[in-house]
């Protein structure tokens, strides 16, 4: 996907960057994604769909307005080529959704919207849900396999308490997998009642976050995995995306992440990174005090 | 045979603060460089926005495509809310036996046809406040404008 810096994409539209700027405050469109150094990147595709607009309109609402039908549009296509078991079809429709759009904005604005609109149409118990939900996940997974490798951040261990693949909630967390492996985090997912062994792959390796995801599995097994995982990796906060209950869990104390796949990792890379600043400032302490490098401790994050 | 009416000189403004570009750069840039709000239109100059005249921008559905800043304060609602509605939603005929908007709208069609004219309209469901409208063609693309002045 093509971006642009706000005074390339100024360029193009023939305006001020402060003008550009004005519009997202005062139309929230073009709505920039940021890069790692906090400035704003526009996706080309909105940028000429804009320009082409505003040579038709006869104001900027109007002309927005128009622009971002355009790039609803693909949601439409996909929706349509899922409705018709045309699963080509909706590939092509993702490849077009991914020239206008970010992967993440990809999935946050046309699959999830379509697969939620097929689900209302037909059923989440139904043979057309389950054909588009299995395209679904099988399009994440592509998607995943195709982010870059993680950096040296620290791994987010997500506990799937989804059910099987008619659970909207699986697809919810395939693309949480997804957003958080986009942002350089390691991801490991693990099933909830899988415990026999989950020692060994947790000290191996170290998350700094647990995430359970999904409101399938008992309250009893989550506790039960939780407690193994605390166990081998001591207190880790424990956070719940797409788990019943808002705010935070009356008898954990576990704190929900966003229902958005993309907030949510944002909120994750929010918390790994306070950690690995806590951890950090802890060893540089320990360094002025002391003068001699003693064997890293085990770096915990308290919730 | 000379045309019995002469049209009247077009001018270029900006949709939504309604001011004259300042240089004939400016003019022919679709986004108005002084509010950066509004697109670059004309209307002839008998019928384009004087000085703190507040107006409307309709389509050729007669849908609601922008506001000057002094008709969202007259409307009460905001540009980004109010495009893509009818026109009917914000203005009405003032005559109250004119019918549920039909000469307002049979007004305008025929202004954007033919030479600009002047109607009294009031705000949609508002009694007491009455104004009048100059409404004619503006553009490009081919639109209705209509100018609001207290009676």
């Amino acid at each position: 996907m093509r971006t642009l810096k706000t005074s390339e994409a100024a360029a193009v539209l023939n305006v001020s960057p402060n003008t550009l700027r004005a519009w997202e405050r005062r139309f929230g469109y073009p709505k920039p994604q940021r890069s790692p150094g906090k400035h704003r990147l526009y996706t080309h595709g909105e940028i000429a769909a804009l320009r082409d607009a505003l040579q038709e309109g006869l104001s900027i609402s109007s002309a927005i307005s128009r622009a971002r039908e355009s790039v609803a549009a693909d949601t439409h296509v996909l929706v349509g080529a899922l409705a018709a078991f045309e699963l080509e079809r909706a590939d092509a429709a993702m490849e077009g959704a991914l020239a206008l759009r970010s992967v993440e904005r990809s999935v946050e604005e046309v699959l999830l919207p379509s697969m939620e609109e097929i689900g209302d149409r037909h059923g989440t118990d139904s043979a057309p849900w389950a054909l588009a939900a299995r395209w679904a996940c099988e399009w994440l997974g592509r998607a995943q396999r195709l982010s870059p490798p993680p950096e040296r951040r620290p791994a987010v261990l997500l506990g799937d308490a989804t059910g099987d693949l008619l659970d909207p909630d699986a697809l919810a967390l395939r693309a949480l997998e997804l957003c958080v492996s986009r942002t350089g985090l390691r991801t490991i997912t693990l099933p909830i009642n899988g415990l026999a062994g989950l020692g060994d792959v947790v000290s191996s390796y170290e998350p700094r976050v647990v995430v359970i995801a999904g409101g399938e599995e008992q309250d009893d097994d989550v506790a039960r995995w939780a407690y193994r995982v605390r166990a081998s990796a001591g207190a880790l906060p424990v956070l719940l995306f797409r788990r019943a209950g808002g705010g935070r869990s009356r008898t954990t104390g576990a704190r929900h992440l966003a229902g958005s796949p993309t907030l949510a990792a944002r909120q994750l890379v929010e918390l790994a990174d306070a950690g690995v600043r806590h951890v950090v400032e802890e060893e540089l302490l320990e360094f002025d005090d002391g003068g001699v490098s003693s064997a890293p401790r085990r770096r915990r994050l308290t919730a | 045979m000379p045309d019995p009416v002469e049209a009247a000189p077009q001018i270029r403004f900006c949709g939504h603060c309604g001011q004259t570009p300042p240089t004939a750069l400016a003019a022919r840039s679709r986004v108005c460089s002084l509010c950066g709000l509004g697109v670059v239109i004309s209307a002839g100059e008998d019928l384009a926005p004087r000085k703190g005249e507040s107006f409307i921008i309709i389509d050729r559905q007669l849908k609601l495509c922008g506001l000057s800043r002094g008709a969202e304060r007259v409307l009460e609602v905001d540009e980004p809310n109010a495009v893509h509605r009818h026109i009917c939603d914000f203005l009405e005929p003032a005559d109250a036996e004119a019918g549920q908007g039909d000469e307002l709208l049979q007004g305008i069609i025929t202004a954007s046809f033919t030479a600009p004219r002047t109607l009294v309209v009031r705000p949609a469901g508002e009694y007491g406040v009455r104004f009048a409208a100059r409404v004619g063609a503006c553009g490009p693309p081919a639109g209705a404008l209509i100018v609001l002045s207290t009676v």
